[in-house]
């Protein structure tokens, strides 16, 4: 899919509601379940064995960026939101992006020597989502806390969230996926339904990458 | 058979593959003949390790009275721990409402305001609590004259197959090698909650401000320095005793291997817990006609063997047998060891450090 360029100072993306997403189609991308049998804990294999978790069957991406700064834009159905976690039982909505930080780095969160970035948004902390590594299952590790502002809404049965950041966001090393108009990266998305206790490696997942050119 | 393979039937499986074990495992036993429900180690251990936000509920140590429903409500009916052919048992997270959580008091109306006439307590909801963390203190169970209850101090059991270690996706839980201590590390731990799930002892509360999930850490900095855990050290009952488990001239291998008389806690659930119990001894029941019945004792059986299972009955005669030996005035090691003559190098040898003096 084609980040288009814009002109975020007429046009703010910032607002998952904001017109400027209207001009723009979204692309659907499918969601399947995280695999069982990858699940990293025998307490979890045995408890989610009949693979009841990850139902949200896709996501509608869009993305836009003015040469300094990327916004993409995410919306699924979650019939019941949880935005808040009052008590120990309760989990909140989530969504992740992730991004190779090699041409090995495998889809699911990265591998030794080949690592991903992972941006990821949880409802009840909305305006910040946690920059993450990983390199394999079970090994993410937030390195950065400010770097990815984001706003979500629920309205309808559904969210809209819009995550934005720098195309550089810092100097280049190991932990940040870097942008450069002109150029195509890939991109994989997760979906965390709250309300089905999903956290960790309980959540619906895209199994195959998103192509994600940034127009020059 | 070698150790690990004792290990192996005794807990009934083994660890992906093999038995992993420490080098030594740290102990506590707790003789409940003593305990006298005073929640001096429960202070000890708030003021130590749980006075910092989002930590307010937490009671790492707890004393529950039994027969009851203790600490979080019903624990023992939630699952967890393991299956005998070693799968894992599904459970649930317990609710701050059923461990009790902390509640808010309104000093502001009634002593400033004036606005109201009576301290209420409230949950973290804002309503009027239906449990707390030791909401069924003496209660206990039968009917005068034969009632009773017994105090039942309740900690993280540091298990030999601890089931929080193996539910944690992140491997952010870990037993430490030289002494079997069971961590939580902080900074891997993501406050998923799959070992609240897992812990069939539901001894793992949940920081809503750290956001990570939280337990007794056996007081491991103290241990460091040759220090007893603060629970430990503060019992004015000096009821707990903490060793390893190999020290065969310390009392926690006189007590659970020599004299077999302290059992471990729900043993079934099948994780090996680290922390045991000497049951408690009770007087004989009364009859109608007001005569006590030396045939059936207060407490009974059957209740004390739904605890620590059948070795309990055997575990009550040993030690009325030493009890009326020494009562005859003839030597018994058991009853000298319990009796702890001299503190602290009988109750816990290897941490007798003065924590003051460090």
């Amino acid at each position: 899919m084609l980040a288009k360029r814009v002109d975020f100072q007429v046009e703010s993306p910032g607002d998952p509601g904001a017109r400027i997403w209207e001009r723009f189609p979204a692309r659907k991308v499918a969601l399947t379940p995280t695999p069982v049998g990858l699940q990293n804990s025998k307490y979890i294999l045995g408890k989610w064995r009949d693979g009841d978790f990850g139902r949200t069957s896709a996501v509608g991406l869009q993305a836009v960026h003015d040469g300094a700064e990327l916004a993409l834009r995410l919306e699924w159905e979650c019939e019941q939101p949880v935005a808040s976690v009052d008590d120990n039982d309760q989990f909140a909505d989530g969504a992740a992006l992730l991004f190779p930080l090699s041409e090995a780095s495998p889809l699911i969160m990265g591998a030794q020597g080949a690592p991903v970035n992972i941006w990821h948004w949880r409802a009840d902390r909305p305006t910040v989502a946690h920059n993450n590594v990983a390199d394999g299952i079970g090994t993410s590790r937030i390195t950065r806390s400010t770097l990815i502002t984001t706003r979500a809404a629920h309205a309808s049965g559904r969210w809209t969230l819009v995550f934005r950041r720098e195309l550089v966001a810092g100097p280049p090393d190991a932990e940040l996926a870097a942008f450069e108009p002109g150029r195509t990266y890939r991109v994989a998305l997760a979906v965390w339904c709250g309300a089905n206790a999903e956290r960790a490696g309980l959540k619906a997942f895209s199994p195959e990458w998103v192509e994600l050119s940034l127009e020059a | 058979m070698d150790d690990a393979k004792q290990e192996a039937a005794r807990i009934g499986r083994e660890i992906d593959g093999q038995i992993v074990r420490p080098k030594r495992q740290l102990a506590m036993v707790f003789d409940l003949n003593k305990c006298l429900g005073c929640h001096t180690c429960s202070i000890a251990c708030k003021t130590q390790w749980t006075r910092e936000e989002g930590m307010e509920g937490m009671w790492w140590n707890v004393v529950n009275t039994l027969p009851g429903e203790g600490t979080p409500k019903s624990w023992e009916t939630m699952g967890g721990g393991f299956e005998p052919d070693g799968r894992q048992r599904p459970s649930r997270i317990p609710g701050r409402e059923e461990f009790g959580d902390a509640w808010q008091f309104n000093q502001q109306e009634v002593l400033f305001e004036g606005s109201a006439s009576h301290l209420e307590p409230k949950n973290f909801k804002g309503e009027k609590p239906s449990w707390g963390p030791n909401w069924d203190e003496d209660q206990g169970a039968g009917e005068y004259p034969n009632s009773y209850f017994f105090y039942f101090p309740r900690l993280c059991n540091h298990c030999t197959h601890p089931a929080c270690l193996e539910a944690c996706p992140r491997g952010a839980i870990y037993k430490r090698e030289q002494d079997g201590i069971v961590l939580i590390d902080e900074q891997k731990c993501k406050g998923f909650r799959f070992c609240m799930e897992a812990c069939p002892y539901k001894r793992i509360y949940y920081n809503h401000v750290k956001l990570v999930s939280q337990k007794c850490i056996f007081c491991f900095p103290r241990i460091d320095e040759g220090v007893a855990p603060a629970c430990a050290r503060q019992c004015p009952g000096r009821l707990r005793f903490v060793g390893y488990l190999d020290d065969e001239n310390g009392p926690i291998h006189k007590l659970v291997h020599q004299w077999k008389v302290a059992l471990p806690l729900h043993e079934e659930f099948g994780t090996g817990p680290n922390i045991f119990y000497v049951p408690p001894l009770s007087p004989p029941r009364v009859t109608a006609t007001g005569k006590p019945d030396p045939s059936k004792p207060r407490i009974p059986i059957e209740y004390l063997q739904s605890l620590f299972g059948p070795r309990v009955e055997e575990a009550l005669r040993i030690l009325e047998t030493e009890r009326a030996k020494k009562a005859r005035g003839e030597a018994s090691e058991l009853m000298d060891t319990l009796i702890v003559y001299r503190w602290p190098d009988n109750i816990f040898p290897d941490l007798t450090k003065d924590p003051a003096t460090l």
